[in-house]
């Protein structure tokens, strides 16, 4: 077998023939044609190899029309020889290869739907997270959680603590105060009204939801615990920093009046607006930031009539002990005044001038240090004595305010709007869709076109026999 | 202004003008009848199954039909090349067969077989070119598209192997 003298490269040089071997080429065809030429060698050598063309067998050709007739779907090739057993494997090869696009396939649509599910998830564990993440910190020591109160005071005091008092609340009336009782640290601080409704916890899991009532039930007894004291409570007594974030929907249009409210809640209260920014918007809608500073003593109720302002969509409340610091500062001003009774008694006895001189420096330093733990206290004093209350006020526009007030039957606007909701869940889900199938998509390209070039060269290495 | 459709693909037709082409190839390709009609009945239902896929602009259903063909051939030479088959000698068991039908005396016979023994002793890429021209009956352009190279690359290729050709039955 005579080894072909050219290379087996593809695509070689897209030069044009030499004239002499294309000349050649055209009485070739010509001769094929079965039109005369001037090389009679070529023209018998086209006849003696169109002579030797093997004869398709008329059996074979019989069951080929027949199958084309039938569209090869009824009779499977083969036939009872080594070569038969090859189709079948042929066919199986198919079938195997059917069978790999369909798993592939497959495959990158579970890929696909579960990181789809997994974004889902992790949303929606975010989510759950958060809204886990402030009710486990309100099982914190002070907030109470299921704690007793008594083993707080064994707990270190400064770690903040959140306890929600409702949830993120679409709907629904409006929402009261939490079964608290009194916040403040001051004795006989005002009960909160309607102490026995519950927050807005409708759409709290019964885990959640019976978490903060254990919450807010230990938080009633530490607090009642606390207010025991007076003003400046003895050593042994809690000393509790409150902070309340707040948000009311008001309705639509009231923005302004129920600013003007807050006001006036704020000094019933006890307390001060530190901080406000009021904006209006279009057709009614608008919003208000208010920081306000309120009496612990008078919190609850404070609370309850800013949340009779509108609906309350949200209410997270947050405590943190500063009884140890408290206690500190209280025992360094006790020290403080031994020492400076100590040194009193010195200097009425001091006889030298140096000893005098000496002893009213060290006076003086005493007074110094008095005075800035005095501060200090007055400092921690008015941190529990006043409650920071983080409002938000908002009142939606017309039209959604329209949608918030639904009596409950579904309109062709609800239609558009679900529709529309439905078309941007269906995008989001296709993008993120997209986004996780196309690098597999793009490698899976890349492998389609290597395995497309491998089996090129391996098909073509067959001819090198 | 819609485009226009291209030409449906005449299944039967193609069958009818090609059927006894694509086996001549087959048998000169994998050099073996037996292994050459299941090679062809292969090709036939693999067309048929793709007929849809068949794209006029990107060669004519001959061609098309005959890459089919050539790339079943390749896969049963590499199959057998795997489980180590021989490769029957397509001309001795051509010009065998020949004699067995009583036609060894026959000075036509005889050259029959010497063109057979002298295509049979190519090697198997001038064969294939060969076969592509003289029994699928394809153009230089139709041979350069099946064999994924250039026009000028399978002329050339096709002018050595009929050199080959000539030599061989010189």
């Amino acid at each position: 077998m005579k080894r072909s003298p050219f290379s087996t490269s593809s695509h070689a040089t897209e030069e044009r023939l030499d004239p002499a071997i294309q000349a050649e080429l055209d009485q070739l065809d010509a001769a094929l044609r079965g039109q005369p030429i001037v090389d009679e060698t070529l023209a018998a050598l086209v006849r003696d190899v169109q002579a030797t063309a093997p004869v398709m067998p008329s059996e074979l050709r019989e069951r080929l029309r027949d199958d084309v007739a039938e569209g090869f779907g009824r009779r499977r090739f083969g036939r009872p020889r080594g070569a038969g057993a090859s189709a079948a494997g042929r066919t199986r090869g198919r079938s195997g290869g059917r069978l790999l696009s369909g798993g592939l396939a497959a495959t990158f649509v579970v890929i696909a739907l579960m990181g789809v599910g997994t974004a889902a998830l992790v949303t929606q564990s975010e989510d759950q997270l958060d809204s886990m993440s402030v009710s486990e910190t309100a099982s914190g020591p002070i907030s109470g959680g299921s704690l007793p109160s008594e083993d707080m005071a064994a707990r270190a005091p400064e770690p903040m603590s959140a306890a929600p008092r409702s949830s993120e609340s679409s709907g629904g009336g409006s929402a009261s105060s939490a079964a608290s009782g009194p916040t403040s640290t001051a004795a006989g601080g005002d009960s909160a009204p309607g102490g026995g409704s519950s927050p807005n916890i409708e759409k709290l899991t019964p885990k959640q939801r019976e978490l903060v009532d254990r919450t807010l039930a230990a938080q009633a007894k530490a607090r009642s615990a606390i207010t025991s004291g007076g003003a400046t409570p003895p050593t042994g007594t809690r000393r509790v920093e409150q902070s309340v974030e707040m948000r009311v929907r008001v309705k639509n249009g009231e923005i302004d009046e129920a600013s003007q409210k807050v006001e006036s809640i704020v000094r019933q209260g006890g307390g001060y607006v530190a901080d406000s920014r009021v904006s209006m918007g279009t057709r009614g809608s608008g919003n208000a930031l208010f920081s306000l500073k309120v009496a612990s003593s008078k919190l609850d109720a404070t609370m309850q009539r800013l949340a009779d302002l509108g609906t309350v969509t949200r209410q997270q409340q947050a405590s943190r002990d500063i009884t140890s610091s408290f206690d500190s500062v209280q025992r360094r001003l006790s020290d403080n005044a031994e020492v400076r009774r100590a040194l009193s008694k010195a200097l009425a006895k001091a006889e030298t001038a140096g000893q005098i001189a000496s002893l009213k420096s060290r006076l003086a330093d005493n007074r110094r240090t008095r005075e800035s733990l005095e501060r200090q206290l007055a400092q921690l004093r008015t941190r529990t004595d006043l409650t920071d209350i983080a409002l938000t006020l908002r009142a939606p526009s017309s039209e959604s305010a329209a949608s918030e007030d639904d009596d409950g039957s579904w309109s062709i606007g609800d239609a558009v709007s679900d529709a529309g909701t439905a078309l941007g869940t269906v995008t989001g889900v296709l993008l993120v869709g997209g986004a996780i199938l196309l690098p597999f998509a793009l490698l899976g390209a890349a492998g389609w076109a290597v395995y497309r070039m491998r089996r090129k060269r391996r098909r073509e290495a067959a001819l090198d026999a | 202004m819609a485009a226009a459709r291209p030409p449906r693909l005449e299944f039967d037709a193609l069958y009818r003008t090609t059927a006894a082409d694509v086996y001549a190839y087959v048998v000169s390709l994998v050099g073996d009848a037996a292994t050459a009609e299941d090679v062809t009945a292969l090709a036939f239902e693999r067309a048929y199954r793709k007929r849809r896929s068949f794209d006029a602009r990107r060669g004519t259903p001959r061609q098309w039909l005959f890459t089919i063909a050539r790339n079943a051939g390749l896969d049963e030479l590499r199959r057998r090349k795997r489980s180590a088959v021989p490769v029957p000698d397509a001309g001795d068991r051509v010009s065998g067969a020949a004699r067995a039908d009583g036609t060894a005396d026959d000075p036509g016979a005889e050259r029959s077989d010497a063109v057979r023994a002298a295509i049979a002793s190519l090697h198997p890429r001038d064969r294939d070119l060969i076969a592509l021209k003289f029994y699928a009956g394809l153009s230089n352009a139709e041979i350069a598209s099946t064999l994924g190279i250039s026009e000028s690359n399978a002329g050339t290729r096709l002018h050595r192997a009929l050199g080959a050709l000539r030599e061989a039955c010189s």
